[in-house]
């Protein structure tokens, strides 16, 4: 390619000759104190709250404090460059970010910025970041499922979409995989995912885009990062910017996923925020409107009614507890305001059972509906054999005598454990899920050593797609469990543990 | 000048009692003629600042019992009293702004690169009034920096019709529009 120094002048010449000036009175005030990613601001008599200002050097700020003598403001950018007494412009407008199908496939920062290296992003709709929440008359009970791909939730804790699910438990446990197996489930949904990264370190957002683009789910997912060392307001913002993207799927008559990895470093940076600005700190420290920040966040995850077009938006927060305290601050303010929670425990997960999910106080507040129906139907046999394990479980430990029925309670609780373990990205589509839990309730695995079961599980799988794949297709198509299609699942259970033998 | 709420206070207080007293204009350059003395005088900045009550009173009293009425003095004793001194300049600036409000008057800055002649800046004055309807107190400041045009401080409000500013705003374009 040639490019010749006359045609570099006329396309300058052309853009300096369109070149327009517009000079309007704008209202300034000047800086007081900046530092901490908050700026005290002297004038702007007229910001409202909330609003977008403009610093030097292209840094933008927002009003959070309209005070008698100053505003205070937070800032999405470098304040090393800004000073005492530098001008501060008001916009007129309020924060907002790109949202659209642009956006699919990227890494972005809280402002939907690229972070990616893979070009600008040439969005064509834009959406504040704080939106209220769709009205009541704008909705519809949850009725969809969104399929996790992982077989304790789908089977006992089923989401929906448009629901609210939190995932909760101690560092280190799989809280995020289990989101992440979500994600990588949702290729071929019809679901766009976002993930928000809040407070994380790099190399871990690193590693989850990889993930990522090993299964293909960038295809249909967009990831918002903030890492540690961003400035508190840039975590504080992440969210928002996940909903306001989420929300252009919903109101477009799609399917969306956003996950909030985690709300915990949300909450601080946000504390830090609002102490900088000297609110008054409450309960450990946390500002007073610190239930409303997450009730408002995940108010906006919603199923929209038919007349908008019955697109949702899927909310799954995570929480960090700390030693397993459930009953502090944040956990105790994010359960309460969610549509159930997934318990993840530290004991479960040494103890090699993984997902380490405690299904006895998991629960999802939608039930059933948020299940087809061939699930519901082998489910409600799974989810009283785990419950009747439990309660024998601590109980047998004490005694070796016990009767035959007890003895088979506890059997078979075994083998239901051995089926809900479930290796890291490895979901798994609803009807396969289903075969193998018939397996499992109807009693093929009973005489089958504990420490074989997993092996069987994956032979089962391999002679179920070899032999019978026209039993799973018709669970995938019908959705339920007839008559003649549970016989035709029972024989060909049957003749798989005639070939198990060994 | 920053003016703090404290000093917006004060400020109101003595504008409240010297307009009842119908004596703002007095008092408005007292207030002006000792700020200029203070500015000159290293030892009454220090007897200003004396956490001692009683005496400094008394010194001041000596002082100006002459030349400061006592409504100027009085309000002089309580911000001492109150170790509200450093709010003096600011207190004086407010002070001026209630007295311009009140007789519908604007105070506007015209930032310029080269010094304006009379008849601009009188030119100025009265497009400016015109569109703030309001009568204008136009001050000229010369920063060579701007290169060029004009940047008009009003109330708050900035008119940035600057050449710098222009450029600032061409190379803005310049580069977001060769994508």
């Amino acid at each position: 390619m040639e490019i010749t120094a006359k045609e570099i002048s006329t396309v300058l010449k052309r853009e300096i000759d369109k070149f327009e000036i517009t000079t309007n009175f704008e209202e300034v005030g000047e800086i007081i104190q900046v530092g901490d990613g908050i700026a005290r601001v002297y004038g702007l008599q007229h910001v409202m709250a909330s609003e977008l200002v403009e610093f030097p050097h292209e840094v933008f700020g927002m009003a959070l404090n309209l005070e008698e003598d100053n505003v205070g403001c937070i800032l999405f950018g470098k304040e090393e460059y800004l000073k005492e007494g530098d001008p501060v412009k008001r916009t007129g407008k309020i924060m907002q970010v790109p949202v659209g199908e642009e956006l699919v496939g990227r890494v972005v920062n809280p402002l939907g910025q690229p972070v990616d290296g893979k070009g600008p992003i040439k969005a064509k709709h834009f959406s504040p970041i704080e939106r209220k929440a769709v009205g009541v008359v704008f909705r519809q009970p949850v009725k969809e499922p969104l399929q996790t791909g992982i077989k304790a939730i789908d089977s006992m804790i089923p989401i929906g979409r448009g629901q609210r699910e939190l995932i909760i438990g101690d560092r280190q446990i799989g809280k995020s995989t289990i989101a992440i197996d979500t994600i990588l489930n949702q290729r071929g949904q019809g679901v766009y995912c976002i993930y928000v990264a809040i407070g994380q370190k790099g190399s871990t957002i690193a590693k989850v885009v990889k993930t990522f683009e090993e299964h293909r789910a960038m295809d249909y997912t967009t990831v918002i990062m903030s890492t540690a060392n961003d400035p508190a307001p840039m975590l504080y913002i992440a969210p928002y910017s996940g909903a306001a993207m989420g929300e252009y799927f919903r109101d477009n008559k799609m399917h969306a996923l956003v996950v909030y990895d985690d709300l915990s470093k949300h909450a601080w940076a946000y504390r830090q925020v609002s102490l900088l600005l000297r609110r008054p700190p409450g309960r450990e420290a946390y500002p007073g409107d610190i239930f409303y920040l997450h009730s408002r966040l995940l108010e906006r995850a919603a199923k929209l009614s038919n007349e908008l077009g019955g697109g949702s938006l899927t909310a799954l927060p995570i929480v960090e507890t700390q030693a397993g305290d459930y009953s502090a601050y944040i956990p105790t303010n994010v359960i309460s305001i969610t549509d159930g929670q997934i318990y993840l425990e530290p004991d479960l997960f040494y103890g090699g059972v993984r997902p380490a999910i405690n299904v006895g106080i998991s629960v999802s507040r939608v039930g059933g509906s948020a299940q087809i129906k061939a699930m519901k139907q082998v489910a409600g046999k799974l989810r009283l054999d785990m419950a009747q394990y439990r309660e024998l479980e601590a109980f047998a430990k004490f005694s070796s005598e016990l009767d035959k029925a007890t003895q088979a309670q506890l059997t078979r609780g075994q083998r239901m454990v051995e089926i809900l373990k479930q290796d890291q990205n490895q979901t798994l589509p609803v009807e396969k899920q289903i075969a193998l839990i018939f397996l499992g309730t109807q009693g093929f695995l009973d005489n089958v050593p504990v420490g074989d079961i997993r092996r069987i599980e994956q032979e089962f799988y391999h002679f179920m797609d070899t032999k019978y794949p026209h039993i799973l297709n018709s669970i995938a198509e019908k959705k339920e469990l007839t008559k003649e299609l549970e016989a035709d699942l029972k024989a060909a259970c049957q003749d798989f543990m005639g070939n198990v033998s060994a | 000048m920053i003016v703090t709420a404290a000093a917006r206070r004060y400020a109101k207080a003595l504008f409240d009692l010297a307009k009842a007293q119908a004596r703002l204009d007095e008092v408005l350059a007292e207030f002006q003629s000792f700020l200029a003395l203070l500015d000159q005088s290293p030892e009454l900045k220090f007897i200003l600042k004396h956490p001692n009550d009683k005496q400094r009173g008394r010194v001041l009293s000596q002082l100006f019992k002459q030349q400061l009425s006592d409504l100027f003095l009085n309000f002089l004793f309580l911000v001492l009293k109150n170790r509200r001194y450093h709010l003096l300049p600011q207190i004086f600036d407010d002070l001026q702004a209630r007295h311009d409000a009140m007789n519908n008057r604007i105070r506007a800055i015209a930032t310029t690169a080269v010094p304006l002649t009379d008849q601009k800046l009188s030119e100025l004055s009265r497009e400016i009034a015109r569109y703030a309807k309001s009568d204008v107190r136009l001050v000229n400041q010369v920063d060579p920096s701007i290169l060029g045009g004009i940047i008009i401080h009003l109330n708050g409000q900035v008119f940035d019709a600057s050449l710098s500013a222009q450029f600032k705003k061409l190379k803005q374009s310049l580069i977001t529009n060769q994508k």
